[in-house]
């Protein structure tokens, strides 16, 4: 076991060390930002100097060597248009996106795991049958166009919720209800079908034969026997919930990672590019490898490979 | 990652049941939603061939003194918009979009994604290894945000969002199909096949190839889906396709900023999305469930 | 899967059902008075007459002054520090803030004499040695001020007296009192000595007539008022500048109460404003202005005047006004708005498409032979993309042919700085009150801005900038602008009409240069 951990753990350095380096080149590719940050009217001989000072004019590669060398010790450079430490605009940021992702996992799992096992046990019910399509439609709808329907019910028409910001429990139902649906629909989905490969098993079989009340036959034997599989599911999900909370973040205006990746897409502001990307990677990887640690943990034999 | 696809390796590719033509719909008639989603690609595909044809306006006709007209009036069915083009034609016209980007960045990334997902399951090796530790690099990643910043650094545009989707979406081609190889290898016919001295390119092509189709078209139609709503969140960010071309995401874009006046810019785009995804993703789930129930993604 | 097609489509009519419904059940009349708002903590707030908050696009890129070229920067930071000289809300003149006055000794110095008893936010002392030290600020490399480019013709700055500072300039430089008035804020030099420039751009000190409070990156700036600011203590004690990118959202949240004002609300949502019982729309005429540019640099029928008059005829502005714009904009003519010092009336080639043709076929064009690109960006000014795809149906109209190509901001701009744009693009250009700045870096060869360059014209700006005589300036000036216009440099369009969407019992009057002065403001 231990030896897997350290392999994967030198898996994930190799993964975030590559990741950022194809991102610095495709970045660097995109052109110069020096200019976007000067007022209009500066020269081209200034900036010219102003891509002196930056560093921008130097040979790729010897761009690369440097930031190479700083981010190893942590160093990702100054935001180029504030002159702040990139990585710590970054770390800034994150609870907030935390805050969401979570928050949108918590919904998640509240209303999905007992839906799907109620529509397995129901099986083929209308509640049955209505679950089931929700959660079709619900992977189907894109979740920028779900936050603003959910904007104009809510916020505009109603008056009920503020439409966007952070700061408290209020601002954070809109943005996490919208991220939760996609993962609602799948998790459901994914529960349900878990559920009724446990109750086709030969002792859940058995139990029932034997006269067991099913309602606690379904809490006690078939929930428990299908929450590993779910568990490892929402781990690998957790990812994609970090990522979609980027879409959300916009929508809704959420001060987290995600905005402030895309503003600074949009601004040009590489460091603070170059540092999200660090800590997305890096979260998203360790996240996986606790999602294999877990799935190595419940399939013992997949270890020895 | 890699220890999910192997697996696998348990899987064989002798669960699969083969499917023709004329099976094919027998099949399809027998299962409602399988045929509905098919029926809503059809209609999809017939909108996206003829669409200037069907269109009632010209979609990028302008008319400034009937701008945003509530849907049913003067002749416009779903309205108008800032700029006094017809809303429908606009959704009709803009389905292209969509159909292209669904289908080209599937073929584009399945294609890579396979050849990717063969070499590594056949030779296997160090370049197994070097292509399966790039497959990794780019799992590190959320899909929608490496195809954002992608799409950021390559520029706006039809062509180049389609690259930025292949380049976010070839990873998961090729992670599946090597799987796929590597238990089609195993194979007793194939050992037998190598023990007796047979070609290589005769075995990857008459053995491994054919037993490839299947889980390459179930994958195929489960990603469309996928595209589709990503091509629609990058346009609404602003890096997608961008206007005059009507593309429902950049509808829903020029739409938001008019959500309190006029509601029906943000609906109706919306609604063409939901309604091409759940159909995409209805034929998709009835293509596994027939084809290979135990499939995986 | 069969059994669950049916719930599908009824789930899927009920979406589409609740989503028009929604739609038609629109502006209930929301009668929610201000006072008893629920704020966004969710608790009820007694009185807000003290305080106000303010919508903003974006975050301040930094809190310290004289470092990030911003309008979302400059216009919070504002509030927090002082200028030495400021202008009139209304004309744009120039008028004595933190100064006292201001003389050009020579061609190469300038002396400012500055005001005393004005204290910091930390109680050190404004005097002229704080001057010195914001300039200096501005010019030293290591602290990475994108203001500097603009400032390099400053060698040397002296402190004189306690309240007189010279700078000398290495080459005349009437433009310098434009730059103290658009760029300098003041800084506490003890402050910035004691905690360093990383910490001041976090929790900033200045004069101005708010404190520092709090910040939240992306999220919010929280003043509260400083009762010993030397104007007079604000009538608005606590403000907040919250950060909502969208505008949707942010006419949401006015809508909904949660924020009392803010700036560039869309030509076609003033109605749901207007509507709004709370909610009034407060309009001026901006020093901005937009343009199209016609680009002589590339290579294509618009290097020909003719062509260009053409074009000029071809465009109607006053239909762009009214049927885009909803009539908030202020028509232009020529290079300068009548904002500008030094404006002149020029020709009006208001529009005529029978003229244009006729010029058309004179440059030796048929109108069908011609067809032009037309970049724009898009949300960058009012209603940006739909004002390119207008001016492109009006040109179909006798018969050019135009492509609009729409870019996201950062790359327009990139295409306009390396020269890579085609025939036309549209732009924005200001805060423009001075014509230095905006003849000199539009229509110079060095300028990429315009796109237009002509020989002749250029010697005329360059003399032009070094006078400093204002009527023989005046005269200058005026000659340039009607050679510009002559020549149909560009297309000009208008000047933007900034539109606040403001609560109504808010005390607002918006200002020409842009910014948003809470100090300027009370509820009634």
């Amino acid at each position: 076991m231990l030896d897997f951990v350290v392999k994967r753990s030198l898996q994930v350095i190799i993964v975030v060390f590559l990741a950022l380096t194809a991102v610095f080149f495709l970045i660097r590719l995109s052109g110069d930002p020096t200019a976007l940050f000067l007022p209009p009217d500066t020269s081209r001989e200034q900036i010219e100097e102003y891509r002196e000072i930056l560093g921008f004019n130097r040979p790729l590669y010897v761009q690369y060597g440097e930031f190479v060398g700083n981010a190893i010790q942590g160093d990702f450079g100054q935001s180029l248009r504030s002159g702040e430490s990139a990585l710590g605009l970054v770390l800034a940021r994150l609870p907030a996106t935390f805050q969401l992702a979570f928050s949108a996992l918590f919904i998640s799992l509240l209303i999905s795991i007992p839906l799907g096992v109620l529509a397995a046990y129901k099986r083929n019910s209308i509640f049955d049958r209505i679950a089931v399509a929700a959660t079709v439609v619900g992977q189907a709808i894109p979740s920028f166009w779900l936050g603003l329907l959910l904007i104009y019910t809510f916020a505009v028409s109603f008056s009920l919720l503020p439409s966007s910001g952070g700061g408290s429990i209020v601002h954070l139902i809109l943005p996490s209800v919208t991220l939760a649906t996609y993962s609602i629909a799948r998790f459901t989905r994914f529960t349900r079908s878990t559920m009724l490969d446990v109750l086709r098993k030969d002792y859940i079989r058995t139990a029932k034969a034997s006269g067991a009340p099913t309602g606690s036959l379904v809490l006690k034997y078939a929930l428990k026997n299908s929450l590993i599989p779910i568990i490892t599911l929402v781990a690998l999900d957790l990812g994609t919930l970090l990522g979609g909370a980027v879409v959300v973040e916009m929508v809704f205006a959420w001060p987290g990672v995600g905005r402030l990746l895309l503003q600074s897409l949009l601004n040009r502001d590489f460091p603070i590019v170059l540092a999200g990307v660090f800590i997305i990677a890096f979260i998203y990887s360790i996240v996986n490898f606790i999602a294999d640690i877990l799935y190595a943990y419940v399939n013992p034999q997949i270890r020895v490979k | 990652m890699t220890t999910k696809s192997e697996v696998n390796v348990v899987k064989g590719s002798t669960r699969r049941k083969s499917l023709r033509i004329t099976n094919f719909f027998k099949k399809l008639l027998g299962n409602w939603s399988g045929f509905v989603g098919f029926v809503i690609i059809f209609l999809l595909i017939i909108i996206s061939i003829f669409g200037k044809q069907i269109a009632p306006y010209d979609p990028m006709y302008t008319d400034f003194t009937k701008k945003l007209l509530p849907p049913l009036t003067e002749g416009h069915l779903l309205g108008t918009d800032q700029l006094g083009r017809d809303v429908l034609s606009r959704i009709i016209v803009g389905a292209r979009v969509s159909v292209i980007i669904g289908l080209v960045t599937v073929l584009v990334a399945g294609t890579f994604g396979t050849i990717v997902g063969i070499i590594s399951g056949y030779f296997r090796g160090w370049i197994d290894v070097v292509l399966m530790r790039i497959v990794d690099v780019q799992l590190s990643f959320p899909f929608i945000l490496l195809v954002l910043v992608v799409s950021a650094i390559t520029g706006t545009g039809l062509r180049n969002i389609i690259i930025s989707l292949a380049i976010g979406g070839w990873v998961i081609f090729a992670r599946v199909i090597r799987s796929e190889v590597l238990a089609i290898r195993e194979k007793e016919f194939i050992t037998a096949c190598v023990a007796t001295g047979v070609k290589r390119s005769h075995i990857l092509f008459k053995h491994i190839l054919p037993n490839l189709i299947t889980p390459i078209i179930i994958l195929g139609s489960l990603q469309i889906a996928t595209y589709i709503i990503a091509e629609a969140s990058i346009s609404f960010l602003g890096f997608g396709v961008q206007p005059p071309a009507p593309a429902w995401g950049n509808m829903l874009s020029e739409g938001k900023d008019y959500i309190f006046s006029s509601w029906w810019l943000i609906t109706f785009p919306g609604i063409a999305i939901l309604i091409t995804a759940l159909g995409v993703n209805l034929f998709g789930d009835w293509l596994r469930d027939t084809l290979d129930p135990e499939f995986v993604e | 899967m069969k059994k669950y097609v049916l719930p599908i489509f009824l789930l899927v009519v009920l979406f589409i059902l609740t989503a028009c419904t929604e739609g038609t059940s629109e502006q209930p009349g929301k009668s929610n008075n201000t006072d008893s708002t629920t704020n966004s903590s969710g608790n009820k707030v007694e009185s807000k007459k003290d305080s106000i908050v303010i919508g903003f696009e974006a975050d301040a890129g930094t809190l310290i002054a004289n470092t990030d070229v911003n309008y979302a920067t400059d216009a919070q930071i504002r509030n927090i520090y002082d200028p030495l000289i400021t202008r009139d809300s209304k004309t744009g003149k120039y008028i004595p803030f933190l100064a006292e006055s201001w003389e050009s000794l020579d061609e190469l110095t300038w002396r400012i004499t500055v005001k005393e008893g004005v204290k910091f936010h930390n109680g050190a002392d404004f005097n002229a040695e704080s001057v010195k030290f914001s300039i200096d600020y501005i010019l030293d490399e290591n602290n990475g001020s994108f203001y500097r480019s603009r400032w390099a013709n400053i060698s040397e700055v002296e402190v004189i007296s306690p309240t007189e500072v010279e700078i000398r300039t290495s080459v005349p430089f009437p433009g310098l009192i434009e730059r103290i008035t658009g760029d300098l804020l003041i800084l506490e030099p003890g402050y910035v000595a004691e905690v360093g420039k990383d910490e001041a751009a976090k929790k900033p000190v200045g004069t101005g007539p708010y404190k520092f409070v709090e910040w939240s990156r992306d999220n919010y700036l929280k003043l509260e008022a400083f009762e010993e600011y030397w104007n007079g203590a604000p009538s608005i004690k606590q403000v907040e500048f919250r950060y909502i990118p969208e505008f949707s959202s942010r006419l949401s949240a006015f809508l909904s109460g949660e924020i009392d004002l803010f700036k560039n609300i869309p030509v076609d949502s003033v109605q749901s404003v207007e509507a709004d019982a709370n909610s009034k729309i407060a309009e001026v005429s901006s020093s901005r202005i937009n343009y199209l540019a016609l680009n002589t640099h590339y290579k294509g029928p618009l290097q020909d005047e003719k062509v260009r008059l053409a074009i000029n005829y071809a465009v109607d502005v006053d239909e762009l006004i009214s049927a885009i714009l909803n009539g908030h904009a202020t028509k232009m003519t020529g290079p300068l708005s009548k904002i500008n010092s030094n404006y002149t009336e020029t020709t009006d080639y208001s529009y005529d498409a029978d003229k244009a043709i006729a010029l058309l076929k004179e440059a030796g064009y048929a109108p069908e032979d011609i067809t032009l690109t037309l970049d724009t960006p898009n949300g960058r000014y009012p209603m940006d993309a739909q004002v390119a795809q207008a001016i492109a149906a009006q040109l179909q109209r006798i018969g050019i042919k135009v492509n609009v190509q729409v870019n996201e901001w950062g790359t327009h701009l990139e295409k306009i700085r390396n020269r890579e744009m085609k025939d036309m693009y549209i732009l924005g250009w200001g805060p423009a009150f001075e014509p230095d700045s905006t003849i000199f870096d539009l229509f110079t060869q060095n300028a990429p801005y315009s796109g237009f360059y002509d020989e002749a014209i250029e010697k005329e700006i360059v003399e032009a900038t070094k006078i400093f005589d204002n009527a023989k300036r005046k005269e200058a000036y005026n000659k340039i602008q009607h050679l510009l216009v002559d020549t149909a440099a560009w297309v000009p369009l208008w000047q933007q009409g900034d539109l606040y969407a403001v609560r109504k019992d808010l005390k607002f009057e918006p200002r020409v240069d842009e910014e948003i002065k809470v100090f300027e403001m009370s509820w009634e």
